[in-house]
């Protein structure tokens, strides 16, 4: 399958990766200085020779919006083209600036990423992980086992604490040894992928908003619309009938954020998220469709899950999210406020500023 | 050092901290010393772009050794018994020994604790400093010179990690490194339902610790074994099957059926876990702000210095006698509360209410801690 690697990472090697590679791993050091030997400006954009650069680049942007999936598409024959869509989806989703569709933009670009790395020669992925990611990782062959890797622990903890609630992603129930943690195919590009979604929100934080040629403020406009309408058809505040989040607490808050933006929220996090919500009166399969931008989100798992939680199937149980003493067990309870002093659960708060919120109103 | 922010407290006013102080050199501050003479002297662990800003935010944190704080408070070691006490605030109860969380009698939160630290304490504190030690070379694999062991000059002790690699760890993946050495998390795979995992001596990780820590166990005489808290029926088990057990262990091959019952082996991998983590204040190493008693500094309650002590020489460091520095003429005080006090190759218990001169050292540690008053 793939070729003999040496095991040192000091070893002088040429680049594996090729032009196709930068299509397909656009945020890669390497890529990155392809683009700029091509020459590429915000000026040239302006030129219809750009109209397919900017149209891939909206549809990146409109395909996460629409479903955060990792299934990898076929980079298209014009490598070039797909390679630069990269650099300026970054440049419309920072003008949009909708910090929702922005996380769904860098998890499903992290995806889609990981999705093609798992199918990818090991030695472009240690590639990658060495010189755009500064990982320090080397590969362990052994004659009767399955290659496996060893990672610097500090590189693993950055990504792996994202993971958190999940048991095998605990430094504590991994193998190391003198700094290095040893790990399978897929556990590396597991971390990977939330490397890359890192980095990419990095990149999206530090791309500057300079005056877009007109072209583009125009395909920037016609995104806007689309994710508007797009938004509407989501979970979110605007449609989320009976519950209102604006008297959610700060724990459930930050959860809600948390999912909604696809980040990983832990085990018992999901647990009393969903049970919060349920209490609110929100329909079971609404509270399903919010997992659905989680990266490890398995559509009839999760029904199957918040069923249980509301009762509808299992023990029929209709189980309540922790109290608050419990939340701060498992830390999630977070930005307390005045409210907070004075309830025992999170619905007691939920409960009060409702009541507020309709005497405000 | 530039990088680093310094802190003081000064004799008389020891509720309030002088902070965000810069130095460029030592020059600069031990004229500084000189000048304030300070009771306790602090630095971050901390680098800032601006350590004398007095704004957090506007100091511009750069990174943060990775320091860990070992304190004998925390350890229930025998002797506390013989000269720690506590009281219920709420009904009055009062008893020796380590403080429950709450009191037995009237439920209350409400208790004041008296403690003391005596060598058997500090001894245990380097036991879990040893243990730590071994994580962090072994596992962690920090080169044995980026580390670097300090007396805390009363309770303990703490030990600093300076290391590029992790500077910039953020809280909570310094978390995950203290849940590392505590064992917290711990999940041991079970092979199959109703197997247990055996544990090998060679894997890496908790594992291979585990296995370690149970051979040592096993090798133990019954009364090692006794004094370990080991239960009786457990030890005559361990003490029966020895050499199975060892045996048992040793073999590398992972099917051999558990030659104990499931609820025994359970029991002496949660002992075996408890031996082997090391006990380390968790709030100490997640703060990445965090100000430090500075080493070869004196500590303003005990008098004692805050001596490094080479990785080497821990072992046969004595606290309460290499750290003895004071030297000067006896002086007279009065004894408000009787302790057992051993510092250099002296023993007091001296009764409380009584006046006595004692050498000016442990003159000073007596009335630092709020034993004794000058007479």
């Amino acid at each position: 399958m793939e070729t003999a690697f040496p095991q040192s990472s000091e070893t002088e090697e040429s680049c594996p990766l090729t032009k196709l590679d930068h299509a397909k791993y656009p945020f890669t050091r390497e890529a990155a200085e392809y683009v700029g030997r091509l020459g590429f400006s915000l000026e040239e954009v302006s030129s219809p020779d750009y109209n397919t650069v900017i149209r891939k680049a909206a549809e990146r942007i409109l395909r996460s919006a629409k479903s955060v999936r990792g299934l990898p598409y076929e980079v298209s024959p014009h490598w070039d083209d797909e390679l630069l869509s990269f650099p300026l989806s970054l440049i419309m989703i920072k003008e949009v600036g909708d910090a929702y569709f922005q996380q769904r933009f860098t998890l499903q670009e992290a995806k889609l990423a990981s999705a093609r790395l798992r199918e990818e020669e090991l030695k472009k992925v240690l590639w990658i992980a060495r010189k755009t990611f500064k990982w320090k990782i080397s590969e362990v062959r052994e004659p009767s086992s399955v290659p496996y890797f060893k990672l610097h622990f500090v590189n693993y903890l950055k990504n792996a604490i994202r993971f958190r609630g999940e048991d095998k992603w605990k430094l504590t129930n991994r193998k190391m040894e003198y700094g290095e943690i040893y790990l399978n195919k897929a556990e590396v590009v597991r971390l990977l992928e939330e490397e890359i979604r890192s980095h990419i929100q990095e990149r999206i934080e530090k791309t500057p908003r300079p005056e877009l040629p007109p072209s583009l403020k125009e395909a920037v406009g016609k995104l806007e619309d689309e994710l508007k309408s797009l938004k509407k058809t989501l979970p979110s505040e605007e449609v989320l009938g009976a519950t209102d989040s604006r008297a959610f607490p700060p724990c459930m808050a930050e959860l809600y954020t948390a999912v909604l933006g696809g980040k990983n929220v832990p085990h018992a996090g999901r647990f009393t998220l969903t049970a919060f919500l349920l209490s609110t009166g929100m329909e079971a399969q609404e509270v399903a469709r919010l997992y659905t931008a989680v990266t490890d989100f398995d559509e009839r798992l999760t029904q199957y899950q918040v069923e249980h939680i509301a009762g509808l199937t299992g023990g029929r149980t209709k189980y309540k999210p922790l109290n608050c003493a419990n939340m701060q067990t498992h830390r999630l309870c977070v930005n307390k406020d005045e409210i907070c002093s004075r309830i025992k659960n999170p619905l007691q708060y939920y409960r009060i500023k409702l009541k507020r919120l309709r005497l405000s109103r | 050092m530039g990088q680093r922010e310094f802190g003081f407290i000064l004799f008389g006013r020891e509720k309030s901290m002088v902070r965000h102080r810069r130095f460029e050199s030592r020059h600069q501050l031990v004229d500084f010393l000189i000048n304030l003479t300070p009771s306790d002297v602090y630095y971050s662990s901390a680098y800032y772009e601006k350590p004398d800003e007095e704004k957090m935010k506007e100091k511009g944190w750069l990174g943060a050794d990775l320091v860990f704080d070992i304190d004998c408070d925390d350890l229930r070691t025998p002797c506390k018994k013989t000269h720690d006490a506590w009281k219920c605030l709420d009904c009055g109860k009062t008893d020796v020994g380590f403080e429950p969380e709450h009191c037995p009698r009237c439920e209350s939160r409400r208790i004041d604790v008296d403690r003391w630290v005596c060598d058997l304490c500090l001894e245990a504190a380097k036991q879990e400093c040893l243990k730590l030690l071994s994580f962090l070379e072994e596992d962690f694999g920090f080169p044995s010179q980026s580390i670097s062991i300090a007396f805390s000059g009363h309770r303990g002790y703490h030990i600093h990690v300076e290391e590029d690699t992790v500077k910039k760890l953020g809280s909570e993946e310094r978390k995950e490194i203290i849940d590392y050495v505590t064992a917290t998390g711990l999940k041991l795979q079970y092979p199959e339902k109703n197997r247990m995992p055996k544990p090998l001596l060679s894997e890496k990780g908790w594992e291979g610790r585990l296995a370690r820590t149970l051979y040592t166990m096993f090798q133990k005489r019954e009364s090692q074994l006794l004094e370990n808290g080991l239960r009786k029926s457990i030890v005559a088990i361990i003490s029966e099957q020895r050499d199975k057990l060892l045996e048992w262990l040793h073999s590398e091959t992972e099917t051999e059926p558990l030659p104990l019952k499931k609820k025994v082996w359970e029991e002496l991998l949660a002992k075996a876990v408890d031996d082997a983590t090391a006990a380390v204040d968790t709030v100490v190493t997640t703060d990445i702000h965090r100000l430090i008693r500075m080493p070869t500094t004196l500590h303003g309650k005990t008098g004692l210095k805050v001596a490094e002590v080479d990785a080497n020489s821990l072992p046969s460091f004595k606290p309460l006698t290499d750290s003895l520095v004071l030297k000067g003429e006896n002086v007279k005080i009065k004894i408000l509360h009787s302790k057992p006090l051993t510092l250099g190759e002296k023993v007091y218990q001296l009764p409380a209410g009584e006046s006595v001169k004692l050498p000016l050292a442990e003159a000073v540690f007596l009335v630092g801690t709020g034993k004794a008053v000058l007479a």
